[in-house]
């Protein structure tokens, strides 16, 4: 699902760019509040906000989900996400602190670690809208195609609507930020793609108590791996794979295949007979 | 595969490819398009697919997965992925060479 988001969301700001290529007709208002708010994040040394999201997907249960979200330059990063999904709630942990880029599922054995971006645009996950205005600034408005689509309030705070559509596979995909008027921090993202000719998956994410240049410490950008949780090793998926198969030594079960041609049946043991040692080779074409 | 079976058939080696997924129209068209020699056996299908009852029996889950069985019917080597050098060198010590 996340795999799939990322996909969508990457292609979406190729989309974009090609978008703002052509730049069919630029709308000045919307363009210019999109970029102050990029610069204006850009600017900003650290931002902590409360983090609410709701996904929706044609068909499926909604996935509403809330957590805390803060960043901090060059590329420091601490996000905590819990969503609920089919009456389920899945905690997701990401960590950034500055040299590695954790990520941790609550509940699992295993923590992911990988090398921190340096620029961090390039993490994955349901906020991105955010976390690349914050750390690519203005370059990443300067794609944008933007247009000014109104105003709305939210929690009372005054906003401007700004409206980002572009075509991407015949479709039309909107993403949509809500930008303070007086602070000028984007206080709502949302965007919509249609998945295909009957589902539109719809992905909202709005920032709470939204702060800015507020000294962080560096602890709150350190990962400490839960208690019985390790790092996962690519190693032991392999070691469980080959801990499944007959050991060495033991007796190899009998069995019967299908000669795809001929539709006869054949055996294993008739097929060691008369021979020094008989090679099995499990495999599949596609 | 087919180049090491050509060449250690007539020295005791015995190979079954054992596929349990694709179809039989499918591993025909590649077989001949291939001009493979060596006998390969369509699996017994379960009901609703996924692994399937000789994969489960030896424990396979990642492709190529290769067992080397000896004449007195127990496994000699095995290896997941596909290693030339290991399988001639196990071989080799169940005196095909």
């Amino acid at each position: 699902m996340k795999l799939r988001c990322r996909t969508l969301l990457l292609s979406s700001l190729m989309g974009l760019a090609s978008c703002a290529a052509l730049s069919a007709h630029a709308d000045e208002k919307g363009e210019k509040i999109l970029r102050e708010a990029f610069q204006n994040l850009h600017k900003s040394q650290s931002l902590t906000a409360d983090l609410i999201t709701q996904r929706t997907l044609t068909g499926q249960p909604d996935m509403p989900g809330k957590g805390t979200l803060a960043l901090k330059k060059p590329n420091f990063l601490n996000i905590v996400l819990s969503r609920q999904a089919n009456s389920r709630t899945m905690k997701q942990t990401y960590v950034s602190d500055g040299k590695n880029y954790f990520n941790y599922a609550e509940g699992s054995k295993n923590y992911m670690r990988q090398p921190a971006a340096k620029n961090p645009t390039e993490f994955s996950g349901d906020w991105e809208g955010e976390v690349d205005a914050f750390f690519g600034g203005e370059a990443t408005a300067a794609k944008y195609n933007a247009d000014f689509a109104g105003t709305e309030t939210l929690d009372g705070t005054p906003c401007n609507l700004i409206r980002i559509t572009w075509k991407e596979g015949g479709d039309n995909r909107v993403l949509t930020y809500a930008i303070g008027q007086k602070d000028r921090l984007i206080h709502r993202t949302s965007w919509t793609a249609k998945i295909d000719e009957t589902r539109t998956l719809t992905q909202t994410n709005r920032l709470k108590n939204i702060k800015i240049n507020k000294s962080l410490a560096a602890t709150m950008f350190a990962f400490v791996p839960p208690k019985d949780t390790k790092l996962y090793d690519p190693q032991d998926a392999f070691r469980a794979m080959e801990a499944k198969l007959v050991t060495v030594g033991k007796e190899a079960p009998a069995f019967e295949l299908t000669d795809p041609q001929a539709k006869t049946r054949f055996s294993l043991a008739k097929m060691l007979d008369g021979r020094k040692a008989v090679l099995v080779n499990f495999w599949f074409y596609n | 595969m087919q180049k090491m079976y050509s060449e250690l058939k007539d020295k005791g080696m015995g190979l079954i490819a054992v596929n349990g997924m694709d179809s039989d129209a499918v591993i025909n068209k590649y077989v001949e398009e291939n001009k493979f020699t060596f006998p390969i056996g369509m699996a017994d299908k379960k009901e609703g697919g996924g692994i399937y009852d000789v994969a489960e029996k030896y424990g396979v889950s990642a492709y190529p997965t290769n067992y080397l069985i000896d004449a007195s019917g127990n496994v000699i080597w095995r290896g997941v992925g596909f290693n030339e050098a290991a399988i001639r060198k196990a071989l080799a010590e169940a005196g095909v060479k």
